[in-house]
């Protein structure tokens, strides 16, 4: 089957605005995950929630999609600093963390279901034109089109990514993060107030989710079960990013949504949901491949 | 000291054997349908949680992946029972062997690398679910997408007749599973397993070969899995691939493992008789979500309240009157 270079064009483009979004949400995971020591399924969860939110507050309240941020980023700052301050209060390893947002994964699926139906709601009928309207791209490429809401996605990943990694890099506090993870009773010792800082980092996490939740909300139709939908793409991104790597993370996204977008051009697209995992696969199995080539080449060079 | 393990180990057997017997004696022929259907998914979910603790509970690797080998041994013995007219015996056997070798497989891959322990386990099987399900429900053979009918297939064999003869299998293999656990917890296998989940680079450094009890009480879990899948195939009537392979499967596997506790073998066991008369107790409600969410928060609360679960909980004078075997046997 041939493809035109234009629809090829059009589906990479689509696969990395969508990865823009998946990004997003990778965003909070991975910093949970790398430096809080927590692989937060809840993170989806709040996603999901905060998609409903705006939902509710655009359709019923007649809001600015905009303005319910006002709303969720708070709140979900204020669950994020709750759900850590339980792990803190139960010294959860590891693994017992993920197990309570496991669970705490299945509740939310169950209370939206019940609060706002398991029915499909969609919000894009209700929005205003300057929405929905898709937009063609300038001079040198006119074939291709975007929609607004996916620019919204690429400009709140590039702009939370972006403050992530600098607070991350360059501040005080990041760098107390940072110290934090490689070493927390030294980081202590050193005068970083590990307790507050943890809880900031969750709750900063958390309100990525709200952000991330109002672009879902304008993006797609809404159903409980949507995380599990986003599961593999945001893990793979997570993990192929490098735990605790807000940029690696939103790469990782993109690339990942990129080769599966163009996957369902040439193969049966029904298959695509098992591409993200098949490239997470040839990546750790590459991983020793990769660290022997490099071994070798360090090798060389000092000789 | 030898001699009270034996004696122990020999009441252990004696209640396992006696237990199962009296379950298939009395069950089918006494109980209502209802009963019996209770009873059967009952057994299922005592095979379910005794195997996963077998790998998980005793190894310390804890294993998202439990209802991917429960659904292959459905799907397996879906796919026989429509394409061959082979007795169950040997779907049996074919169930529980697709599971243990889609467990060796994973296992091979997986446990050859330190850096797949903790959590990235759990995610890395939790990835095997998805790749499973998008496999089944793209395979004409085994599903294609549109579910696969079971119940018409078995008309007219014996294990097709009656619930009361799934209730049997489910018991055979329940008590199979608690006979397998039981070993595990009194020999030598059972005592390397624990020391991987203790600490897995002393382990191996005493010698113990840790790669291979790893991929292979992993196969065993999961051939226990499949194997308690088969009947289920028979139980559901019509298997489809968003109901087989729910997630609900291994949380709440794993809910009733640590529930249980597994510092004692038959702490699996106690978690999953209570999970399963609490979600019984559940259906009252009528509300499918309100249930989950019970059963969720009920989870969270277990994890914080109960660390051990009620069978490390329970004092230890009680438990040697309860069941005097498990002293012995865990020092």
């Amino acid at each position: 089957m041939s493809v035109s270079s234009m629809a090829l064009a059009q589906t990479l483009l689509n696969g990395a605005l969508l990865g823009c979004l998946f990004g997003s949400i990778a965003l909070g995971l991975s910093v949970k995950w790398g430096h809080l020591g927590v692989a937060d399924f809840f993170h989806l969860s709040l996603t999901l929630l905060g998609a409903y939110v705006t939902y509710s507050l655009v359709s019923e309240q007649l809001w600015d999609p905009f303005l319910t941020l006002v709303v969720t980023v708070p709140a979900f700052f204020l669950i994020g600093v709750g759900v850590q301050w339980i792990f803190l209060a139960l010294k959860a390893e590891a693994f017992t963390a993920l197990l309570i947002t496991f669970a705490l994964f299945m509740v939310t699926e169950s209370a939206v279901s019940m609060i706002w139906s398991p029915d499909l709601l969609n919000l894009r009928p209700m929005l205003a034109d300057s929405f929905t309207t898709s937009l063609r791209l300038p001079e040198p490429l006119p074939q291709l089109a975007v929609q607004p809401v996916d620019l919204l996605a690429l400009v709140c990943a590039v702009v939370m990514v972006g403050v992530s990694a600098f607070a991350l890099g360059r501040t005080r506090s990041g760098r107390a993060v940072q110290a934090m993870r490689q070493d927390s009773e030294i980081a202590q010792t050193l005068g970083v107030r590990v307790v507050p800082l943890t809880l900031a980092v969750s709750g900063l996490a958390a309100s990525t989710a709200a952000v991330a939740g109002m672009v879902v909300a304008l993006r797609m139709p809404l159903s409980p079960s949507l995380p599990l939908q986003w599961i593999g793409a945001v893990v793979v991104a997570t993990m192929l990013g490098g735990l605790g790597r807000p940029v690696g993370a939103l790469v990782a996204a993109i690339v990942v949504m990129m080769i599966q977008n163009a996957w369902s051009l040439w193969f049966p697209p029904q298959w695509s949901p098992a591409v993200a995992f098949g490239v997470l696969f040839l990546f750790l199995a590459g991983g020793p491949a990769i660290r022997f080539v490099r071994e070798s080449m360090t090798a060389r060079r000092l000789a | 000291m030898n001699a009270r393990i034996d004696r122990a180990l020999a009441g252990n057997v004696g209640g396992i054997v006696g237990c199962a017997v009296l379950a298939i004696a009395l069950v089918p022929t006494l109980g209502s349908d209802y009963v019996v259907a209770f009873g059967f998914q009952f057994v299922t979910w005592i095979a379910l949680a005794l195997s996963w603790s077998l790998f998980s509970g005793n190894s310390g690797y804890a294993s998202f992946g439990h209802g991917v080998f429960f659904g292959v041994g459905t799907y397996a013995t879906a796919a026989m029972l429509r394409h061959t007219d082979v007795p169950f015996v040997v779907v049996l056997v074919v169930a529980g062997v697709s599971a243990a070798v889609l467990a060796v497989i994973v296992g091979l891959a997986v446990f050859s690398s330190p850096r797949f322990a903790g959590d990235l386990f759990g995610l890395i099987t939790l990835a095997m679910a998805f790749i499973v399900i998008t496999v089944v429900s793209n395979l004409a053979f085994l599903d294609g997408g549109t579910g696969v009918f079971v119940r018409e297939q078995a008309v007219g064999s014996w294990i097709g007749s009656s619930t009361g003869n799934l209730f049997i299998v489910g018991t055979l293999i329940a008590a199979g599973t608690a006979l397998v656990a039981l070993a595990a917890s009194v020999s030598r296998w059972g005592a390397a397993l624990r020391s991987i989940r203790d600490d897995e680079g002393v382990a191996e450094s005493l010698g113990v070969p840790t790669y291979r009890y790893k991929v292979l009480t992993f196969a065993v879990s999961a051939g226990l899995a499949g194997l308690a899948g088969a009947p289920q195939a028979i139980f559901l009537g019509y298997v489809e691939v968003g109901a087989v392979f729910t997630l609900n499967i291994p949380l709440l596997v794993i809910m009733m493992t640590i529930l249980g506790g597994i510092t004692r073998w038959w702490g699996p066991l106690v978690g999953a008789a209570s999970v399963v008369v609490v979600r019984e107790l559940l259906l009252d409600i009528g509300s499918p979500e309100l249930s989950q969410i019970i059963l969720g928060a009920v989870f969270v609360l277990v994890i914080a309240l109960l660390p051990h679960g009620i069978s490390g909980s329970l004092p230890r004078s009680l438990t040697r009157r309860k069941a005097p075997a498990t002293e012995g046997a865990h020092r």
